[in-house]
């Protein structure tokens, strides 16, 4: 049979069931929040790579001249190589199931069966591709609406559209998700892709290597034997590509997730401990005088303290009971919505063992450690003190703020009471304040945040200003390219800008890193870039050069002053680097601005032109695609080889899209906060008035009805709730700014600049005043239901 | 160890400073010059002032006095649920006041049983549970045997009927009683009650105050704090305490009809005088100058007769008075007292200015004082004229 002492411990988590509830979802929120943020966190992190690694992902890709079959066998005898495999791709356009279009990238294939690299998985059709059948990747299914059998019209670059019949849709987990980079995938044969307008050889190498896969210097040891290879065949090297290797192409933005989703881990379970402080603090103020009593018949402190650990723990282990599986659906849920997101196969549903441990330590460990001290501190009470630690509370020193709360004058009288009964019990109420002051920081901060990501995207785009970017197959002159443009109705104004792939010479002198010289004209409006060191290019600038923070990621010896040789055209040019700008965001490889004038000299292209940056006469999406249509189609007409054209609207789409993805996750982030945070004022607002329900009695007997009562513990609750948030809205500040540091260099690789958001502090206010008016309704009408005898009796 | 010293079977042991107990305390329970001062924010505040108190094996005591006088904080220095800060509080072989909180509450739960105004039963276990709870954290009875010993108990007190109830199903009379048997569950040979009927209606007061009573009689030393004058009757010793002193209890048995405060006053103004076997402490015929209130001792009453010779009119014992008669009728003294032949007599004398003064401010005393006078001088003159009588005849 149970003790009577166990059988206790047993009884108060049962008898009062509300409060057990309230004590286990204060730990149990902090458990949920670690479990689905770890949970998501160790699912992704083996899932991902489980599904990138089982397509035998490329380690690296050259673009290079045409090249055959016979050529490949070449090259697979390179030191290091263990696979190499030719690709060639062709673009287009093609509209989406609402109307809109997209661009659509066909690569070719030699068939499912037969790839060995970047491996393709079939997912409904048939798995026999024939001429004239295109492969879809899986993850524009939805938006293009076709099904395997269904004929797709694709317009080629110059408006030609070939009509192919989907034989299916495959799963390409190397390709970018339908959801980031609004992109079609298709696959089709080298004889399609001659009938598309490519070429049915192939101007790409994919190519794996035998050992340290994962190791990138490795990696280019092995590229620069292939590199050897193509040109001593004659054939040019375009761009090599090594990039992140074993890495799926979402791992930035899934990068970005995790780190956000740690920190906010840390902050809700930070919080969660506050919460578990303050709610077994008032739990035990409730039970101090049991605890007189039980000392006053023979109980130890070790026997008291024993008693209510494993009360603590027997909250923990509900918390645990109703935190996990909702945590593990949720985080599994998550796992499975990133995953259709970002076009990821997601393993099966499970509670990772770290999560489970992680959870534990959260659910049990952390209440445990935050009621040692007040646990001790209520079994080392003297029974006196325990005994007469109730009725009306008898008021200590008074400190300089009391005193100047007693001169408050003019306001009413149950206001005033109200004022200094929130001031009362100190250290409660500091308790109370720094849980929901962090909750109001958190949640304020995700606003701020949000505001911070979207900046980040308007300044990246100050990059890209242009409406309509049109890139040539080659060279043409300005003139030349002005005359049909301008015959295009809705453009305003062009800029051309030259853009070449060059080798910025390491400091040893021998080896290289790729950069892509991007040339605006002098004096260009089209792009408003932030300068962190030096100044911009200005007209008549000749050799100078403004690099970017990738680029000093990647040469962190060189500064403003310094000189760059570059490589271009196995010729070598020296730059003198006269500025330093930010943009925020991944690239293939660095950029490097150059004015267009001086670098086509150089090149012995003056007055040519390889990409326009067009301005059109409105900026709306609509407007963009039209002007974009009719510039494709003219260029066509008079003879000009395009490769791509996009609208400002796309840019901002792909860029906008993952940015949004992280916001949600953010604003899912923040609702979590916002309910500790309720759930934290509401736990101690309530033992608050239960503390007080002799005072309440003792107000009933002379006199105050039930209305003035409820009123003067709300408003007390209110006042909390607005001090609360004043203090919120200061700490939200370094709050954003540290998150913002982590999520930028996560996402953006440069850290977020601060950004003030009144939507964060508009909706914490309301939520905060009705919370801290809620959570002392309950309480006070429990309160005025009872007698004035029975609360008298209370004590 | 201590508690088997409480054992009534055990003959006590002579500690080793000379007195029945080993601290050389003689009795159960002494207190010695304890003070107790609180900090408050208004300064210090002095709840016990140097209390000296006995009390032995078997006693009921009754501890009356007004609200704040003390009796609580007294009480609470018995039960070690207070320290005193200075001062000894001895209880059988266990110098109380030295003990810290965790051996206080051993020894508390094993040797004495706490009764309290407000029940303090705990709300979440039911009533047999609540008396179990006891010998758990003090481990006094095996496992097996501690329900039936709670339901013996409850029976005792005659609530065995509803020893699954949980508390909040009883009336405050039936609480009452189930915190008794709380008290008993380890057997303590000490009672405490803080007021235990102050929260009662006189019915059930009274019932409850039996099991008191009965307990006394079965050998159980009962220290309880009262306010119900009644009540207060029924104990076989009452300590009054005032403005955190103990009353001299022979002046309270004197003058009962003073105030607790008048009381406490009377026994600081009075000088202790200690008289030898035979001595005299009043000559009949000279001007009275104290009025007196025996503490220890026998003192006879005498008469001169017309030959000189002395009648012993009266033998007084401690808690009686005498003197009062030349001071509140103003008039040379009708008769001699002495110390009995056999016994030294110790006496309380209070000069005249604090008697008048006294007689001044209680017209319950004055009336008290008048009725004894006169039917002292009465009963003088009856017992002069009934011996001349005898002589004649």
């Amino acid at each position: 049979m149970l003790s009577p002492r166990w059988k206790k411990v047993l009884s108060d988590l049962w008898s009062n069931k509300a409060r057990t509830l309230l004590v286990a979802m204060s730990i149990a929120v902090g458990v949920f929040a670690v479990g689905s943020v770890s949970g998501m966190y160790f699912i992704l992190k083996e899932d991902v790579a489980a599904d990138y690694l089982s397509a035998n992902p490329h380690s690296g890709i050259m673009y290079t001249d045409q090249f055959d079959d016979d050529f490949l066998v070449l090259m697979s005898r390179v030191d290091g190589v263990k696979d190499v495999e030719g690709r060639s791709a062709v673009s287009g356009q093609i509209n989406l199931a609402n109307g809109d279009e997209v661009t659509i990238n066909v690569t070719s294939t030699s068939g499912i069966a037969q790839t060995k690299i970047d491996q393709l998985e079939l997912e409904g059709g048939s798995s026999d591709l024939r001429e004239k059948e295109i492969y879809i990747e899986r993850g524009a299914r939805t938006a293009l609406g076709l099904e395997p059998g269904d004929i797709a019209s694709i317009e080629m670059d110059g408006g030609r559209v070939r009509k192919v019949r989907v034989a299916g849709y495959v799963h390409d987990v190397t390709a970018n998700a339908f959801t980031l980079a609004r992109q079609v995938y298709a696959y089709a044969t080298p004889a399609t892709m001659a009938w598309l307008g490519g070429a049915d050889q192939y101007n790409q190498v994919l190519f794996t290597v035998k050992e340290n896969p994962l190791d990138e210097a490795h990696i280019r040891e092995v590229a620069k034997g292939l590199d050897e290879v193509i040109r001593r065949s004659g054939r040019e090297v375009y761009i090599n590509i090594i990039f992140r290797p074993g890495q799926h192409p979402a791992q930035s933005t899934l990068d970005a997730i995790f780190a956000m989703m740690g920190g906010m881990g840390v902050l809700a379970l930070f919080l969660s401990a506050f919460l578990v402080i303050n709610t077994i603090i008032a739990l035990l103020s409730q039970q101090i005088r049991n605890i007189g009593v039980m000392k006053a018949i023979g109980a130890t402190m070790g026997q008291i303290a024993s008693m209510y650990l494993v009360l603590i723990l027997a909250f923990g282990v509900v918390a645990l009971l109703l935190a996990i599986p909702i945590s593990a659906l949720v985080s599994y849920a998550s796992v499975l919505g990133l995953g259709q997101l970002l076009n990821i196969d997601m393993g099966r549903f499970r509670i990772p063992n770290q999560t489970l441990i992680l959870e534990i330590i959260v659910g049990l460990g952390v209440p445990l450690f935050a009621g040692l001290v007040p646990v001790f501190n209520g079994a080392r009470q003297t029974v006196r003190e325990a005994m007469s630690s109730y009725g009306l509370s008898t008021l200590g020193a008074r400190s300089l703020f009391d005193r100047m709360l007693e001169n408050v004058r003019g306001l009413p009288r149950p206001l005033l009471l109200s004022l200094r009964n929130t001031f009362r019990r100190k250290a409660r109420l500091a308790l109370t304040l720094f849980t929901l002051m962090l909750g109001g920081a958190i949640f304020i901060a995700v606003f701020n945040l949000q505001a911070s990501l979207y900046r980040a995207i308007e300044v990246t785009l100050g990059y890209v200003l242009s409406d309509v970017n049109v890139t040539f197959q080659r060279n043409y002159r300005i003139e030349r390219v002005r005359d049909v443009v301008e015959r295009v109705p809705g453009v305003v104004s062009i800029e051309g800008w030259g853009d070449i792939i060059g080798q910025s010479m390491r400091s040893d002198g021998k080896t290289s890193d790729q950069v892509e010289l991007v040339a605006p004209p002098a004096g260009s409006q089209l792009i408003k870039p932030v300068l962190t060191a030096g100044r911009w290019l200005v007209p008549g600038d000749e050799n100078a050069v403004v690099v970017g923070n990738h680029f000093v990621k990647m040469r962190p010896d060189i500064g403003v002053g310094d000189t760059v040789n570059i490589q271009i055209d196995q010729k070598d040019y020296s730059f003198q680097v006269v500025g330093v700008f930010e943009m925020a965001g991944t690239v293939l490889m660095p950029i490097v601005y150059v004015n267009n004038e001086y670098l086509t000299a150089l090149m012995n292209d003056p007055g040519q032109v390889y990409t326009l940056r067009i301005v059109t006469d409105r900026h709306d999406a609509a407007r963009q695609n039209e002007v974009a249509k009719a510039l494709s189609e003219q260029f066509e007409q008079e003879g000009f080889k395009v490769g791509m054209t996009l609208t400002g609207d796309t840019v901002v789409q792909q860029n906008r899209i993952t940015i949004d993805i992280l916001v949600y996750l953010l604003l899912f982030m923040a609702v979590l906060i916002a309910i500790v945070g309720g759930l934290g004022l509401m736990g101690t607002m309530s033992m608050n008035v239960m503390e007080r329900t002799r005072e309440i009695g003792v107000m009933r007997s002379i006199g105050a009805v039930n209305g003035a009562i409820m009123r003067l513990v709300i408003v007390e609750g209110m006042i909390i709730g607005l001090i609360s948030w004043g203090l919120g809205a200061l700490l939200s500040i370094p709050i954003a700014k540290g998150l913002g540091w982590i999520l930028g260099v996560a996402l953006l690789n440069v850290p977020l600049q601060y950004q003030f958001s009144l939507q964060g502090l508009v909706i914490w206010i309301i939520v905060v005043v009705m919370l801290s008016a809620l959570s002392c309704v309950i309480p006070a009408r429990n309160a005025v239901r009872l007698t004035v005898r029975d609360v008298l009796a209370y004590e | 160890m201590i508690r088997s010293l409480f054992k009534k079977r055990k003959p006590a042991q002579r500690g080793q400073n000379g007195g029945l107990y080993h601290h050389g305390n003689n009795h159960l329970i002494e207190l010695r010059n304890v003070v107790k001062t609180y900090k408050t924010a208004a300064g210090g505040f002095t709840a016990l002032n140097n209390i000296d108190l006995e009390i032995d094996r078997g006693e009921f005591v009754g501890i009356i006095g007004k609200s704040g006088s003390g009796k609580s904080t007294l009480i609470n220095m018995v039960a070690g649920i207070d320290r005193p800060t200075s001062g000894d509080v001895l209880v059988g072989d266990t110098a109380v006041h030295t003990l810290s909180e965790n051996e206080m509450a051993r020894w508390r739960g094993r040797n004495l049983g706490i009764v309290f105004q407000f029940f303090q039963l705990l709300p979440t276990l039911s009533v047999v549970e609540n008396i179990m709870l006891p010998m758990d954290f003090c481990n006094t009875f095996p496992l097996r045997e501690r329900k039936k010993r709670a339901i013996g108990l409850l029976e005792m007190v005659e609530m065995a009927s509803h020893a699954y109830k949980l508390p909040s199903a009883l009336s405050g009379g039936q609480q009452q009683r189930v915190a008794i048997a709380r008290a008993l569950a380890n057997d303590p040979p000490i009672v405490i009650a803080d007021e235990p009927t102050g929260n009662l209606d006189s019915k059930t007061a009274d019932s409850v105050f039996h099991l008191f009573e009965r307990l006394a009689s079965e050998g159980k030393t009962i220290v309880m704090v009262t306010h119900d004058s009644s009540l207060a009757k029924r104990v076989t010793r009452t300590v009054i305490i005032a403005d955190g002193e103990v009353v001299n209890e022979y002046v309270a048995q004197a003058l009962p009809s003073l105030t607790p405060q008048q009381m406490l006053e009377a026994s600081r103004k009075a000088q202790t005088l200690v008289f030898a076997p035979g001595a005299p402490i009043i000559q009949q015929g000279s001007v009275g100058e104290h009025f007196f209130i025996i503490t220890k001792g026998v003192a006879e009453v005498a008469l001169k007769r017309e030959g000189g010779t002395d009648v012993i009119a009266a033998r007084m014992t401690p808690g009686q008075y005498f003197g009062e008669i030349s001071l509140f009728h103003n008039r040379r003294t009708a008769a001699s007292v002495r110390a009995d032949v056999n016994t030294p007599v110790e006496v309380l004398a209070l000069d005249q200015e604090s008697f008048h003064s006294l007689v001044a401010d209680s017209p319950l005393f004055r009336d008290a004082i008048q009725n004894v006078s006169q039917a002292r001088i009465e009963h003088n003159e009856r017992t002069i004229a009934e011996n001349e009588l005898g002589q004649q005849g």
